[in-house]
């Protein structure tokens, strides 16, 4: 029998390797192997089939032994979107943003933070939320912030996909801004941080003329009102949808800064951080019970269905 | 006499989950051993606390295996725990890095509340009169050669700290004597050293239960120990039979039972289920995964091993220790290496694993302040594995 591999976002050591080692590997002998960005997943995962075809006694190469499989962030597309970005019987898409938003499921993060109290003296662990509940508290506070950018980088992000539709072979497209400008986090200068971005992009894709430029603007103003409508409506936060929709990396990054500014924990690394919430998470990790669906068995399952 | 086999030390310690409460080695400096001029290695997160697995990589003759067997010799004299290898030979010529006079390794160990209250009830039973100081955290410095002591010199920082070291020894010998309940183990923790060969897996095993067993000797298993089996097959098989007979002695009571509870638990849907006798009348394991049932050898390799690491875990009580493991990796195929790494902290309770290897696989997926990187990899991860059944 062949190998099976499960390519993911993320280099050696990223969050991805780890949490998919962890509990995909529980229910099927399956490598999981890195594929950098999601535009080298697709070629890492052809590359890892390639190699397996044997040479054949004609001097030809005979079937791939080997079958690789992918799984993609579905970051600000629609799950929907995403699978047919991604349309291959062979790839796999998360229906939350990234792996670092089942990081921050707040059972996960109230059993790290039980953990980090209990074995750990330094003074600032008194402060950590004490309920699951504080804890969803916390993020919410954490993501409020965070809501003009978010409806900002979604509208970008949906910009992206319909200028590469009519412009496809344009080089030179990012998928995310950088951040606004004047370093603020308020509703006007977000928007004019997006409109910029997205002048760039119409710039740089010749089939979009100069005059529609007015227009744009407009449209760019109108959904851009439309996200930030959404993503501040009361149930975004209060029925965990945000844990789902924004950009996981930037909702972890924020509680690791609360934690060192709010809390005193100067000296506390980003990486020992993650690593705290990953073994939280295998700790917690139940098969369709600390998530449903539970994507981690049904990857697995899939898996072991097309290689038995 | 801190050079006896490790299962001389019978010590059941049932711990409980969750933090340091035990023994931890929190830095080391080793200078002037072997071929290693100065390394200074840090073993804890920026949470301030000790990682529960550190892996120390790198290729071939960098010097992994030396790093384990300076803290194996360094921690060994001052807790009286036969912590080297076998095959470790601990001569100056061998040890002390050339046109120097002496190799010096320095640890930084910490210790908890209740380890430490533990131990001193241990001194107590034992009517030992040396007080166990309420020193959180020991610096232990160890100079070899020394013209008095033939394993090298040990001072404490502070001064008179060494009881604290000897807690599990205390047990151990109390234990022999059943002047202790097994609850007196539950806190003091150990050092247990598991070289490439696995040599220290290997098990006496009394002649009259290797023939219940299946009229095996010692020496038909090719035991190039004599007397000691390290055919887990073999030892699982005598621990079973220890199992179904009335237990003479409490503290290997159990083993079986444990290792299976243990198996089931880490090797899931896996499990042992017993021991049963075939048509011709020999005695075998049997094992299920819910579906079928299968003898021992229907395991794969990779399941053999991890049950040679969970029956040493299990028989030798580790737990709350240092465990120092050559080459994790060993002899497995890439999908077992990761899984391994994953299994080998669940099979004790509060263990700290400091593991070597050389293999790109387990690199890729630990956190990147557990690795400690003593070289470039060949990257193999990059080539084809090949099978190993």
């Amino acid at each position: 029998m062949g190998e099976r591999y499960l390519v993911c976002e993320g280099g050696p050591n990223s969050l991805d390797m780890r949490v998919l080692d962890a509990l995909v590997t529980r229910h099927l002998d399956v490598q999981i192997m890195p594929g950098a960005g999601e535009n080298s997943i697709g070629s890492v995962r052809s590359w890892l089939e390639e190699r397996s075809r044997p040479n054949l006694p004609d001097g030809s190469l005979g079937p791939a032994q080997d079958v690789a499989f992918a799984v993609f962030d579905r970051n600000y597309l629609s799950f929907d979107e995403a699978q047919k970005k991604w349309k291959n019987p062979r790839h796999f898409v998360w229906l939350r943003h990234e792996i670092e938003n089942y990081l921050l499921e707040p059972r996960v993060v109230f059993s790290a933070f039980s953990y980090v109290r209990k074995t750990t003296n330094q003074e600032w662990v008194k402060g950590l939320p004490a309920t699951e509940s504080a804890v969803r508290t916390l993020l919410e506070d954490l993501a409020r912030p965070l809501l003009e950018e978010h409806a900002a980088q979604a509208v970008y992000f949906q910009i992206q996909l319909d200028r590469r539709r009519t412009c496809p072979r344009e080089p030179g497209l990012s998928e995310m801004f950088a951040g606004n400008p004047a370093g603020t986090s308020s509703r006007e200068s977000w928007l004019n941080a997006l409109l910029a971005a997205c002048r760039q992009v119409s710039d740089g894709c010749r089939t979009v003329a100069a005059t529609a430029q007015e227009e744009s603007d407009r449209q760019i103003r109108e959904k851009y009102g439309e996200a930030v409508t959404q993503v501040t409506a009361p149930e975004f936060l209060s029925t965990g949808k945000f844990l789902c929709e924004m950009d996981g990396k930037r909702l972890l990054r924020s509680l690791a800064t609360h934690l060192r500014e709010q809390l005193g924990a100067s000296k506390l690394s980003n990486d020992d951080f993650d690593q705290e919430l990953v073994t939280a998470l295998v700790r917690e990790y139940q098969p369709n019970n600390l998530f449903k669906p539970d994507e981690f068995l049904e990857i697995a399952e899939k898996i072991k269905i097309a290689v038995p | 006499m801190w050079l006896a086999r490790a299962d001389v030390f019978v010590i059941l310690a049932v711990a409980t989950y969750g933090g340091e409460k035990s023994m931890k080695l929190a830095k080391v400096t080793i200078d002037n051993f072997r071929h290693i001029e100065h390394l200074e290695l840090d073993f804890t997160d920026s949470f301030g606390r000790v990682r529960d697995v550190s892996l120390i990589v790198g290729p071939n003759m960098c010097g992994k295996t030396t790093i384990l067997d300076a803290m194996a010799a360094a921690l060994g004299p001052m807790t009286q725990l036969p912590t080297l290898r076998p095959g470790f030979k601990l001569s100056p010529k061998a040890v002390v890095r050339r046109n120097t006079l002496c190799a010096k390794v320095t640890c930084e160990v910490r210790f908890t509340e209740e380890e430490i209250s533990a131990t001193q009830e241990l001194f107590t039973l034992a009517e030992d009169p040396a007080r166990v100081k309420d020193q959180k955290s020991v610096k232990l410095t160890w100079t070899y050669p020394d013209a008095e002591h033939k394993y090298g010199h040990c001072n404490t920082n502070p001064n008179g700290a060494w009881p604290l070291f000897q807690g599990r020894l205390r047990a151990a010998r109390l234990l022999s004597t059943r002047r202790t309940g097994l609850g007196s183990f539950r806190k003091v923790g150990g050092i247990f050293t598991f070289d490439q060969q696995r040599s220290g897996m290997g098990k006496s095993i009394p002649p009259q239960i290797l023939e219940i067993i299946g009229g095996t000797t010692p020496e038909n298993l090719g035991d190039p120990e004599g007397g000691r089996i390290s055919d887990p097959r073999t030892i699982l098989l005598s621990l079973w039979v220890r199992s179904m007979a009335e237990p003479a002695d409490p503290t290997s009571a159990g083993d079986f039972a444990l290792i299976k509870e243990k198996y089931a638990e880490i090797c899931h849907p896996h499990k042992i289920i017993g021991a049963t006798r075939d048509e011709v009348g020999e005695l075998d394991l049997e094992f299920g995964d819910g579906k079928y049932s299968y003898g021992y050898d229907g395991l794969s390799s990779g399941e053999q091993m991890a049950l040679l690491l969970l029956i040493r875990m299990v028989t030798d009580h580790i737990h709350q220790s240092i465990v120092l493991i050559d080459e994790i990796e060993l002899h497995q195929h890439p999908t077992w290496q990761r899984k391994l790494l994953h299994l080998v902290p669940q099979m004790g309770q509060g263990n700290q694993v400091i593991a070597t290897t050389h293999s790109p696989y387990l690199r890729d997926v630990m956190p990147p302040g557990t690795v400690i990187e003593l070289g470039e990899l060949e990257d193999s991860s990059l080539t084809r594995p090949q099978p190993h059944g």
